[in-house]
C-alpha cells in the first residue's frame, strides 16, 4: 500500500497493537516513565505476553502513507488493575509518583498478575472495573505541528474505541505537565500525589515532574456532556453475553483486515472461523429473534458475509458487548 | 426485536434519516423555531424531497429496545450553505435570529435550493465549505437523567460521524439557549444576533441562540472537543463517485443489501457493479490495498474486499465527502 500513499498527505488509522509492533512501539516508551536500561531492555518480552491480555488495552495510531516499519505514530497503553492493585497504590487517594515505572516493575517481577477474564467480567458486571492508562505517546510533540494535531484527533478516537462499553468505577492517569491541556479537554480531573512527591524515595522517575488525573463514575456524571471520558462512562449492560473468543473476533473485526490475519490471531483454522461465526449468529438469534430480519436464520451460508457486517454495525456502537461480563452469583 | 431483556436496556445507536422516519422526526421539531402550523405541513412535505439531498446531513438516534414508532429519541440536522446565501445571512458578522427559519423558507420558495453534489464538492476542495446545524433535538432533556446522558453520548457519535471528513472553512449551530451549555462543550463559540437584545424576554426553551466556529479559530484550540476536530482534514485519496461514496456511506452503517438496494434504487447487478466499481478505482489508485493477487478472484473475495474498503473509510471520512477540483 506504501507504493501510491502520497508521503505529503497523511493517512493515519488506528487499531489494537500487534505482536508484530512491539519493537516499533519501544521507541515510544515515555522518558518521563523513567524506566531503567535494564527494565527497557526486559519489555519487549515482557510485551509478547502482554500482547494478548484481556486486561490490556494496547492500539497505535499508524500511518499508511510512510514506509513499512516506519509508521507507528503513537502507541497508547491502559490496564485494568484490581482493587487490591489500585489499593496498594493509592490510586484511589494520593499515590506516590512513578507508577508506570512500578506497574512494569510488579510486572516484570510477576507481583502483579494481570486480571484473567474471569476476573475482569465479575468486576464489569459489578461496575467495579478500575482502568489506569498507562502511558501514550507520539512520535513528534509539537502540539502547534498540523501533523500532531492530526495524531491527537486520531488518539481520542481510539481511546474512546479502545475503553468505552466497560462500566467503570474509575479511571486514573499519571502524565507529563505537557499534556495537562489535553488532559483536561478529554475530562480528567487533576489530582494530588502523595505530600513529599518529587523529593526523596518519592522522585520524579525520569528527572520531570509528573501530574496525576483521575476521574470516578460519579464525578463523571458532572462533567460536560460532551467529554470524551462522560461518554466512555456511559454504560449498559450487554444484550448477547458472548463467549470470551466470540467478543474477541468481533472486536478485531472491527478493524478488519482478512480472514488470514484473524485466523492466526484467534489461532483458528478457516473452519474454526466460519464456526466461530454461527456460533455468534445463534447466540444473537437466540437473544433477539428478530436481529436479522424475517428468515435470517434460513440461509446460513449464502447470508454469511451480510449478517457479519449486521452484527458489526450493531457491535461497533454497543460496544459493551465486547467486553466481559459476569453476573453470576 | 423487544424480548423481555431488551425492554429494559437501552440499545441506542444512530443511523441516516430514511423516509419512512420523518413522521416521527417532526414529533422532535423544537419549539424555539416557532413553527406555526401551515409552515409545519409545508415543511414536513418538503422534508419528502430533502431527506436525500447530498446538502443535507441528517440522523436519527433510536433506541432498539423501544417498540418501533417510538424508537427515535433524538434527530439532527445540518445542511450544507452556499456563500452567497452565508453571505445574505450575515453568519460571518452578525445575522438576525431565527436563521433556521429563514433557511427553511428560502427552501420553500424555491430561492436557495440545496447545493448539489458538485457544488459541494468544489466548495470543499477550496476549503470554502459552510456547514449549519439547523436543529438537534431529543425527546427529553433532563441532563440529570442518565438515560438523556446516554442519548448524548451516542449524539456525539452521530455528530463526528456525519460531520467529519470535510474540509470547512466555518461551522454553525443554531438551537436554544437551553441546550447552549451542550453546544459550548462540543466546541462550539457563541455568537451574537444583531437582534439579541429583543429576544431576552423568551425563556431559555425558547430563546434562539447562535454557535459556530471557523477554522481559524478551530486551529488555536487543542483537538478533543467534536467542533474542533471536525476542522481536521486531509484531501480524498481515491475519489469516488457520487454514486459510490453513497454506497459507502450507506454501508457503514448497514442492513442488508436489501435495504441498499432500496435506497441507492439499484437492482442487486446495480450494487455489484458500483462495488466492482469501487474496488477497480481502489486498485487502481492502491494497487497493493487489497494484498497481493487480490484481483485474481473478485467472486470469493467480494465480501472480504468490502470489509477492508469499509474498515479503511470509516476511519478515513475524507473519501466519503464530495470533492471536486475546479480545472485551471
Amino acid at each position: 500500500m506504501n507504493r501510491v500513499l502520497r508521503p505529503p498527505i497523511p493517512r493515519l488509522r488506528h487499531r489494537p497493537s500487534l505482536r508484530e509492533d512491539i519493537a516499533e512501539c519501544m521507541p515510544l516508551l515515555p522518558a518521563w516513565a523513567g524506566l531503567d536500561a535494564a527494565t527497557r531492555a526486559a519489555l519487549p518480552t515482557l510485551w509478547e505476553r502482554l500482547c494478548d491480555e484481556p486486561s490490556v488495552l494496547s492500539s497505535v495510531t499508524e500511518d499508511l502513507a510512510r514506509p513499512v516499519g516506519e509508521r507507528l505514530q503513537s502507541w497508547g497503553v491502559a490496564m485494568i488493575v484490581p482493587a487490591a492493585q489500585a489499593e496498594a497504590w493509592g490510586l484511589d487517594g494520593e499515590p506516590r509518583p512513578g507508577l508506570v515505572k512500578r506497574a512494569y516493575a510488579a510486572l516484570l517481577d510477576g507481583s502483579w498478575r494481570p486480571m484473567a477474564e474471569r476476573e475482569i467480567a465479575r468486576d464489569n458486571a459489578r461496575g467495579e472495573l478500575r482502568m489506569l492508562s498507562m502511558h501514550y505517546d507520539m512520535r513528534e510533540r509539537d502540539l502547534a505541528s498540523p501533523y500532531v494535531q492530526s495524531l491527537l484527533v486520531m488518539g481520542v478516537e481510539s481511546y474512546r474505541a479502545g475503553l468505552s462499553g466497560y462500566n467503570l468505577r474509575a479511571m486514573y492517569f499519571e502524565n507529563h505537565p505537557g499534556a495537562e491541556p489535553w488532559m483536561l479537554n478529554t475530562g480528567y480531573l487533576r489530582r494530588p500525589h502523595a505530600p513529599g512527591a518529587g523529593e526523596g524515595e518519592d522522585g520524579w522517575p525520569g528527572g520531570e515532574p509528573l501530574l496525576y488525573f483521575r476521574l470516578t463514575r460519579e464525578e463523571s456524571r458532572h462533567s460536560a456532556a460532551t467529554s470524551t471520558l462522560r461518554q466512555i462512562f456511559d454504560h449498559h449492560p450487554p444484550l448477547f453475553r458472548l463467549s470470551p473468543t466470540q467478543r474477541r473476533l468481533l472486536w478485531l473485526s472491527l478493524f478488519d483486515d482478512h480472514d488470514e490475519t484473524l485466523m492466526p490471531r484467534l489461532q483458528v483454522s478457516i473452519h474454526g472461523l466460519k464456526k466461530l461465526w454461527r456460533g455468534i449468529y445463534e447466540r444473537i438469534e437466540d437473544q433477539m429473534p428478530g436481529f436479522f430480519g424475517e428468515g435470517g436464520g434460513a440461509d446460513d451460508g449464502k447470508r454469511g458475509p451480510e449478517k457479519r457486517r449486521q452484527v458489526l454495525a450493531y457491535v461497533r456502537q454497543r460496544l459493551e458487548e465486547l467486553r466481559p461480563w459476569d453476573d453470576a452469583r | 426485536m423487544t424480548p423481555p431483556t431488551a425492554r429494559r436496556v437501552p440499545r441506542l445507536r444512530y443511523r441516516p434519516t430514511a423516509l419512512q422516519d420523518l413522521d416521527e422526526c417532526f414529533e422532535l421539531m423544537p419549539a424555539w423555531l416557532g413553527l406555526d402550523a401551515a409552515l409545519r405541513d409545508q415543511l414536513r412535505r418538503l422534508w419528502d424531497s430533502l431527506v436525500d439531498q447530498p446538502a443535507v446531513l441528517t440522523g436519527v438516534m433510536e433506541d432498539m429496545a423501544l417498540p418501533l414508532g417510538q424508537r427515535i429519541q433524538a434527530w439532527g440536522v445540518t445542511m450544507a450553505l452556499r456563500p452567497a446565501q452565508v453571505q445574505a445571512l450575515a453568519l460571518d458578522s452578525g445575522p438576525h435570529a431565527h436563521v433556521t427559519r429563514r433557511i427553511y423558507a428560502s427552501l420553500l420558495d424555491g430561492s436557495q435550493p440545496p447545493l448539489s453534489d458538485r457544488e459541494i464538492g468544489l466548495l470543499n476542495a477550496r476549503g470554502e465549505l459552510v456547514l449549519m446545524i439547523l436543529h438537534f433535538s431529543q425527546r427529553q432533556n433532563d441532563l440529570s437523567d442518565p438515560y438523556v446522558s446516554s442519548v448524548i453520548a451516542i449524539a456525539n457519535d452521530t455528530f463526528r460521524a456525519f460531520h467529519d471528513g470535510y474540509q470547512l472553512r466555518a461551522f454553525f449551530y443554531e438551537t436554544s439557549a437551553e441546550v447552549e451549555p451542550i453546544a459550548s462543550a462540543s466546541g462550539f463559540l457563541m455568537r451574537r444576533y444583531v437582534d439579541e437584545d429583543s429576544l431576552q424576554a423568551l425563556r431559555p426553551a425558547l430563546r434562539p441562540t447562535l454557535m459556530g466556529l471557523t477554522r481559524e479559530e478551530a486551529r488555536t484550540r487543542l483537538p478533543g472537543a467534536p467542533a474542533r476536530n471536525t476542522f481536521e482534514h486531509q484531501p480524498p485519496m481515491f475519489r469516488f463517485s457520487a454514486s459510490q461514496r453513497r454506497l459507502l456511506w450507506l454501508s457503514l452503517f448497514d442492513d442488508s443489501d436489501e435495504h441498499l438496494m432500496q435506497a441507492l434504487e439499484v437492482s442487486i447487478h446495480g450494487l455489484k457493479k458500483l462495488w466492482r466499481g469501487i474496488y477497480e478505482r481502489i486498485e487502481d489508485v492502491a494497487p497493493d490495498f487489497f494484498g497481493e493477487a487480490a484481483g485474481d478472484n473478485e467472486g470469493r473475495r467480494g465480501p472480504e474486499k468490502r470489509r477492508q474498503v469499509l474498515a479503511y473509510v470509516r476511519q478515513r471520512p475524507e473519501e466519503l465527502r464530495p470533492w471536486a477540483e475546479q480545472r485551471a
